[in-house]
Formats: C-alpha cells, sequence, structure tokens
C-alpha cells in the first residue's frame, strides 16, 4: 500500500514537473510569437520579399519550360516546379533562416551562455521555443501570401489524399529538425573560434541537394540520394512532396525526418553537456 | 583654386588612413580573416554549382547561358564585397540613428556620410570581392577580349560597387522617417539582392523595368554583363547615369534624414 503511495506520489510529481516545463516553454513561444507581432513593418516586408522570390523563381522555371520544349521532366512539370521551390521557402521562413545558430553561437562567442546556465530553463530547449513560436503564425501568413501569389499568377496544383495527409507532418518535422540541426552546428563555437564560414558553407552545400533553387525531382538520381543523407536537406522533405505517390514513399521521408530528429537531438544533449563543462567564468 | 585642389587632396589622404587603419583590424585577426574569406568564396561558389546544374539542364534562358552567371555573380559579389569590405559602417546608418549613436561623428571636421560609411568593415566581404574579381575576369575572358571589353569590366566593377552602397545608404536612411526600421532596411536590402542573383534575361516588361529603374537588382549584375558582350555608348550611358543617380540620391536621402536625426545620450569616443 505505501509502497503505491509513493509510486502514485512520485507519478503525480513528475506529471507537475512536466506541466510546469511544458508551460514553461510554451511561454517562451509565447513571447516570441509577440515579439514577432511587435515589429509589423518588419514582419510586411518579410512577407512582401517572399512574395517576390517566388514570383521571380516562378517566372523562371515558366520561362525554361515553356522555351525549353520540355512540358515536364521526371514528370515534373512547370506548376509543380514553382510550387515545389515555394514550399522549401515555406520551411525556410517559418523560422528565419540561420536565425537560430546566429543566436545560439553569438550567446556562446561572447560569453553571455554562461547567464544563460543560471536560468531556470535548459538553454537548448529555451532556444527551440524560442524559434518555434513564431512558427504557426508564421505558417498562416506565409502559406496565405504563398498561395494567393502562386494561385493567380501560375495556377494551383491538385495533392493526392497521401501529400495532403503528409504535409503538415513533413513541414512540422522539417522545421524542428532544421533548428535542430542550426543548434548543433552553432555549439562546434564551444572548440572553434567561429563557426559561422562552416555555416555558410553547409548551408549552401544544402541548397544544392535539398531543393532551394532547382527542385530535386528534375535533378538526376544520385542528388535525390544524397538529400536522404544530410540533415540540412532532409529538412527540406516538404519541396519533394510531388514525388509521393504512395504512403510507403510518404513514410519513408517522415521516418527519416524522424531518425535525424533522434540523433540531432541526443547529439545536442551531449556536446551542450560537454561545451558547458568549457565555460570559464570570469569575475567581471 | 590651389587651396581647393589642397583641401581635395587632404581628403582623399584622409578617406585612405581611414581604409589602411580599418585594414590594419584584418590582418589583427589573420585566422579569423582567412576562415571568413575563404568561407565566403566557398558559400558564393555553391551558387555557381546551382547555375551550372540549371543549365545543363535546361540550356539557357532567353540567350544568357553558364557564361553569363559568371560575369552575373563576378559583379555582384565585386560590388557587394567593396561597398562591405570598406565601407560597411553604412549597413548600421539605421541602428546608429536608433541608438542616438551618430552624435559622435556629427562633432568631426568631415563629411558626416563619408565618416559613418568608413567607420566599420566587414571581413568576410573580402571573399565576396577576390571571388568576384576572378569571376569578371572569367567572363572578360570566356566572351573573348579586347581593350573596350576589359576597360568596360573595370568601370563597370566600380559603378556596380556604387550602386550597392548607395542603395544600402537609402535603405538604411529610411530610420530617420521609420523609427526602429533596422529590419525593414535589411529585408529592402535583400529585395534587391536576392534577384541581382537570378538569370536577370528572365525577366521582361515591367519587372525588367522596377529592376532596372526602382530596385537596381538588373543594374548590379545583369546590365553590365550584357554591355560587356555588346558593347555600345548606350549601355555606357546608362550605366553611368544610374550609378551617379544613386550615389547622389544616397547623399541627398542621407542629408535630409539627418536634419530629422535626434541626438542621443550615449557618451561614446571615436
Amino acid at each position: 500500500m505505501k509502497t503505491r503511495l509513493l509510486m502514485k506520489s512520485s507519478h503525480q510529481s513528475m506529471n507537475t514537473t512536466l506541466r510546469q516545463a511544458l508551460a514553461k516553454y510554451t511561454y517562451v513561444g509565447y513571447l516570441a510569437y509577440k515579439e514577432l507581432l511587435a515589429y509589423p513593418a518588419s514582419l510586411l516586408g518579410r512577407l512582401a520579399i517572399h512574395a517576390l522570390r517566388i514570383t521571380y523563381l516562378g517566372i523562371i522555371y515558366e520561362y525554361v519550360f515553356t522555351h525549353s520544349g520540355k512540358s515536364a521532366i521526371h514528370g515534373m512539370d512547370a506548376l509543380h516546379a514553382v510550387w515545389a521551390l515555394a514550399l522549401v521557402q515555406l520551411v525556410y521562413q517559418l523560422t528565419g533562416s540561420g536565425r537560430t545558430f546566429k543566436h545560439f553561437k553569438d550567446e556562446i562567442i561572447s560569453g553571455q551562455i554562461e547567464v544563460r546556465l543560471n536560468k531556470p530553463y535548459y538553454y537548448p530547449l529555451q532556444s527551440l521555443a524560442d524559434a518555434l513560436g513564431q512558427a504557426p503564425i508564421r505558417f498562416v501568413l506565409f502559406f496565405a501570401i504563398t498561395a494567393l501569389v502562386l494561385g493567380s499568377a501560375f495556377g494551383m496544383p491538385t495533392f493526392t489524399i497521401q501529400q495532403k495527409s503528409l504535409f503538415l507532418p513533413l513541414l512540422s518535422l522539417g522545421v524542428l529538425l532544421f533548428v535542430l540541426t542550426q543548434q548543433l552546428l552553432s555549439l562546434s563555437a564551444f572548440w572553434i573560434e567561429d563557426p559561422t564560414p562552416a555555416w555558410w558553407v553547409l548551408s549552401k552545400i544544402a541548397w544544392i541537394i535539398n531543393g532551394t533553387f532547382i527542385p530535386l525531382a528534375i535533378l538526376p538520381a544520385y542528388f535525390k540520394t544524397a538529400s536522404l543523407l544530410f540533415p540540412l536537406s532532409a529538412s527540406f522533405f516538404l519541396g519533394r512532396i510531388y514525388e509521393i505517390t504512395d504512403w510507403y514513399s510518404g513514410a519513408k521521408f517522415v521516418g527519416i525526418q524522424l531518425l535525424w530528429i533522434l540523433l540531432i537531438y541526443t547529439a545536442i544533449y551531449f556536446t551542450y553537456k560537454q561545451g558547458a563543462k568549457k565555460i570559464s567564468i570570469n569575475g567581471g | 583654386m590651389e587651396g581647393k585642389l589642397r583641401n581635395i587632396n587632404k581628403k582623399w589622404a584622409w578617406i585612405a588612413e581611414n581604409l589602411r587603419f580599418n585594414f590594419r583590424v584584418f590582418t589583427e585577426y589573420k585566422a579569423a580573416f582567412v576562415l571568413q574569406s575563404v568561407g565566403m568564396i566557398l558559400n558564393n561558389a555553391a551558387f555557381l554549382v546551382v547555375w551550372y546544374i540549371f543549365f545543363h539542364i535546361f540550356g539557357s534562358v532567353n540567350g544568357w547561358g553558364f557564361k553569363e552567371m559568371l560575369g552575373l555573380d563576378g559583379f555582384v559579389g565585386f560590388g557587394y564585397g567593396v561597398a562591405f569590405s570598406l565601407t560597411y559602417g553604412a549597413t548600421k546608418i539605421s541602428k546608429m540613428a536608433t541608438f542616438g549613436l551618430l552624435d559622435r561623428f556629427l562633432t568631426l571636421p568631415q563629411n558626416t556620410l563619408t565618416m559613418v560609411s568608413l567607420s566599420d568593415v566587414q571581413m568576410s566581404a573580402i571573399g565576396d570581392l577576390v571571388l568576384g574579381a576572378l569571376l569578371i575576369g572569367a567572363y572578360v575572358v570566356t566572351v573573348g577580349p579586347s581593350f573596350t571589353r576589359i576597360a568596360l569590366a573595370l568601370l563597370f566593377a566600380g559603378m556596380v560597387s556604387l550602386v550597392v552602397l548607395g542603395f544600402t545608404i537609402v535603405v538604411q536612411s529610411i530610420v530617420f522617417w521609420i523609427p526602429n526600421s533596422q529590419e525593414l532596411s535589411d529585408a529592402l536590402f535583400e529585395f534587391m539582392l536576392g534577384p541581382s542573383l537570378m538569370p536577370n534575361s528572365a525577366f521582361t516588361g515591367a519587372m525588367r523595368f522596377i529592376f532596372t529603374f526602382i530596385i537596381p537588382a538588373i543594374v548590379i549584375g545583369g546590365l553590365p554583363v550584357n554591355i560587356i558582350l555588346s558593347p555600345s555608348i548606350k549601355g555606357l550611358i546608362v550605366m553611368t547615369a544610374i550609378s551617379l543617380a544613386w550615389v547622389y540620391l544616397a547623399q541627398w536621402v542621407f542629408n535630409r534624414g539627418l536634419r530629422r536625426y535626434e541626438s542621443g545620450n550615449l557618451v561614446g569616443t571615436r
């Protein structure tokens, strides 16, 4: 009886801790959301840039498909190519491209990370909540502008039931993976002077194999294989949604994203633990 | 007349001294300088890989192929590299005005805009500058080098740098009318940089007009590439007129804005 009571009490206390943690990080996310709305001119500017970017990408792809005499490449036509590129851009816009990397790395390089250690939160989770807090509202706004711009200028593509069902999982997991990958790369600042050049190079290599400028569907098969092996391209599987023809191919994309998330979060946990030991606090 | 010339000489000597001082900053942090410059070169080279693959699949875009993209990336990279490595301070006008940091420049006996622009440098932009110069050279070689083309390439490299700097100053000066608009200024700069790196030949009609005369995206890449390919006096005049217009517009907008600037209460030295 006593053991059961103890177990019940420990279970309740664990529930309370989890609830408190959830409330805490949700509040961090809420603050990030409020921050986004605090600067409407900036948000409008970003929306306008997104609209412009997908428009000129659309113009270029419509032009090359029309004038090259190719109605489709590997089954992908101009309309689907334009939408595939826009969906990759959507993943970038949901968290701000490279924002987490910059914040996290700056905290480490400037030594401000020591202040974070004293706060009643686990910094990688706080940073994650901060990055994801803006994602829902950004999704609504950026997806609306994408649909409006592309729908009116180039047309709306059709989605199969599998593609519709996997849209949100691929997007959410992609955004989560993108943020975690940025965190892991920024943690290298504990050991090297400035990891920014490494970030530039890796993120640009990702451009080639994640469909930022050329949809993966029209590239040779080895680019697609490479994209499965690189977390910075797995984050953008949403852009490959038109390659999903059945439940199996869709589940493969989601499964790979989940695997990367697990691996990268584990790596962050141990790297952060080791990195935090390197912090030396001066008396200033 | 002699006094005027002496003043001009003094001014250039002062600018040269500022640049020398800024370059000493680069050499002070050698490892970071090399790492950031090489990183930026690799970063920009990724663009070329993307376009190589693109043109391998599609052939050409309205007469443009991979060799035109060499020139395009070259001019944009060089212009960005010069403007941001030497006059990076211009990208901080908005921030300085927001925090009242312009005060320290207002009391000095030199042109405020020049002082502000030369007040900071960006190490990584040297990578843009170096790769940009190499790509411009590669473009001139691929289209067939001649005295006219080499002269135009050198001239346009300078003009493109002025346009990038001029546009940066104009968008940064928005802060004098819209407070706390740093992100908006950065976004507007991206507004120009994004399309400038795309195959410009696909932009026709109204879009081409906007990207030439309102947002100078085509001016900093596509236009010089086309003029070097088919040199013409008309092209040279258009390019010169647009570059000068941006220089004057930048100075005018900044000076008008500066009249609205209210001093901060921060104490700083320079």
